[in-house]
């Protein structure tokens, strides 16, 4: 057991078979974690074991499967309840992912917005707590104010505060996690001065739910987005977390079947909080393999995998500035899940794609994060490199010495 | 036979006796220092085809003996490697050489992964637009 991390790395890895191939001949070293975790045999058994024993449509039927795949839907809220701490299973709504989740707020909030109002974001935003806002914003001609980032890349609080103070301020948007640098933004300050100032927060916890607390009636926020396939889960399913008052209030913006209560032609009524957010035939099977992910990720500890994830992402960024001619982006002084970085000469692409002919799988590009890095760090490409609590030491070793190869091999000489 | 297919299969061998994915890659990174750099005038004067990760400049000219020029550059090493092989295999040829050789060297190479991607890279689009130059000068 490799005692510096933790826990027994050997026991987990043999849930995740997909990890022991070759990839262009050499061992895979997966550290693509930030785009996508893999996903482990007991959710992977209990999906299918779903679709072999009671797979039916849910919130419809009264007969005997319909009832048994009702009820795991419903035991599978209850998880992702239980896991966020939040006060009823009526504030979890279960979404295709982050991005459909702060699409939804966003547009049930812009009836709130008009000019003289303010939604704040911060200049680390992913795309999807970026563009939702800004294009709500240009509809309502409420002001959409980008909060800038310190040196260092973590989010300036006193710009924040004095942009709330300036008051106006609708709605405070942020990530908990930065999926570039990786800052670990500390939401429970912002919602405190959002809140100070009668502005709702939105936390994007895409990608802390590995691997940070979150307690959302400790955090405070009113709506809390995640991703099921950040997370050990399938693809398509993931949680949108609103206090129940305020969830109460919003409008739904999409409709259908099962979230309505009585349709008329006259008049349609909506059903209570959840269904109301929830049109359509949910992906009742993605709801329970994110439980069964949720659960699994208890099993190993949540804090031994967040201890791991963060000593192994420390052990990168450690091989990473040994490396002549790399450059390590930001230096935050807490650090999650991920670190990126350049190459002096060298395009990103060029050595990603090296790097994968050694097996090894990172990011490359703009990381759906152009605002960040074209026009806060005017770099507009990196490499990020994710590992997860599967990964291991010596994983992070034939990174480094790949990637000492590739750079040898791609930058300018003399 | 066509001096463009002549040239492309040449190449093919000399990737294929590489078994090594890396090594084939390093390969081409050798090529890429082999393609004459363009001026930013020149950049100015061609078409750009932009993919998500890279950027490709490709510029055409005719010969007297109707014969087309090609000139290429992109800012990533890779991209450059494979528009130095292009550059060998379509530069100085025929247009109806050219249009009867399609560029299949990557599948052939082990290669392939460039072009299934083709968001990655805009490669695809220039095997294209070098096809459409030459049918233009048909």
């Amino acid at each position: 057991m490799d005692t510096e991390f933790a826990l027994d790395v050997e026991r987990v890895r043999a849930d995740f078979p997909i990890l022991s191939q070759e990839v262009n001949g050499r061992p895979l070293v997966y550290l693509d974690n930030g785009a996508t975790t893999q996903v482990p045999n007991p959710v992977l058994d209990a999906v299918v074991a779903h679709y072999r024993t009671d797979n039916a449509n849910v919130h419809r039927g009264i007969h005997t499967l319909s009832e048994r795949s009702t009820a795991k839907l419903e035991a599978s809220r209850e998880v992702v309840r239980a896991f966020l701490n939040a006060a009823s299973a009526d504030e979890v709504v279960f979404t295709s992912g982050t991005t459909a989740s702060v699409n939804m707020v966003a547009c049930a909030w812009e009836a709130r917005l008009a000019p003289g109002q303010c939604v704040v974001v911060s200049a680390l935003e992913h795309h999807v707590n970026f563009v939702p806002w800004q294009q709500a914003c240009m509809r309502s001609g409420a002001e959409f104010f980008v909060c800038p980032l310190t040196a260092e890349g973590e989010v300036d609080l006193g710009a924040l505060e004095a942009r709330l103070a300036a008051g106006g301020v609708s709605l405070v948007a942020m990530a908990h996690v930065s999926n570039v640098l990786g800052t670990v933004v500390p939401v429970g300050e912002v919602v405190r001065l959002a809140h100070a100032h009668g502005a709702a927060v939105l936390v994007d916890a895409a990608q802390s739910v590995r691997h940070e607390p979150l307690d959302v009636r400790e955090i405070g926020c009113d709506f809390l987005c995640f991703s099921g396939h950040k997370v050990l889960g399938p693809t398509g399913i993931g949680v949108l977390y609103g206090k129940g008052e305020l969830l109460g209030q919003l409008a739904p913006s999409w409709y259908g079947g099962e979230m309505v209560a009585q349709v008329t032609a006259a008049l349609t009524t909506f059903e209570e909080l959840p269904l109301r957010f929830e049109p359509g035939t949910p992906n009742y099977v993605g709801a329970l393999g994110l439980a069964t992910a949720l659960d699994y990720v208890e099993g190993v500890g949540r804090k031994a995998v967040a201890a791991r994830e963060a000593a192994l992402t420390a052990y990168a960024e450690e091989r990473l500035r040994a490396t002549k001619g790399v450059q390590v982006v930001g230096s935050p002084a807490r650090r999650a899940g991920c670190v990126s970085f350049c190459v002096e000469g060298a395009h990103p692409f060029d050595i990603a794609t090296l790097l994968d002919k050694l097996g090894v799988a990172v990011r490359s590009g703009s990381q759906c994060a152009q605002p960040l890095l074209d026009e806060t760090l005017g770099i507009h490409k990196v490499v990020r490199v994710s590992p997860a609590f599967y990964n291991t030491r010596e994983e992070i070793d034939a990174f480094g010495e790949a990637l000492e190869r590739v750079v040898r091999l791609v930058t300018p000489r003399g | 036979m066509n001096p463009a297919c002549e040239a492309q299969n040449e190449l093919v061998g000399d990737f294929n006796e590489l078994d090594d994915p890396f090594f084939r890659y390093e390969y081409l990174l050798g090529l890429a220092a082999e393609l004459p750099v363009m001026s930013d005038a020149d950049k100015e004067r061609s078409a750009k085809v932009e993919g998500c990760q890279s950027q490709v400049w490709m510029r055409a000219d005719s010969n007297a003996d109707g014969t087309l020029l090609f000139a290429f550059e992109s800012d990533t090493l890779i991209v450059r490697g494979i528009l130095r092989v292009m550059q060998l295999i379509y530069s100085g040829r025929t247009p109806a050489d050219i249009v009867d050789c399609e560029f299949d060297l990557p599948v052939r190479a082990g290669l392939d992964d460039l072009f299934e991607a083709q968001r990655r890279s805009g490669m695809r689009s220039i095997a294209s637009a070098v096809r459409a130059a030459a049918e233009v000068s048909s």
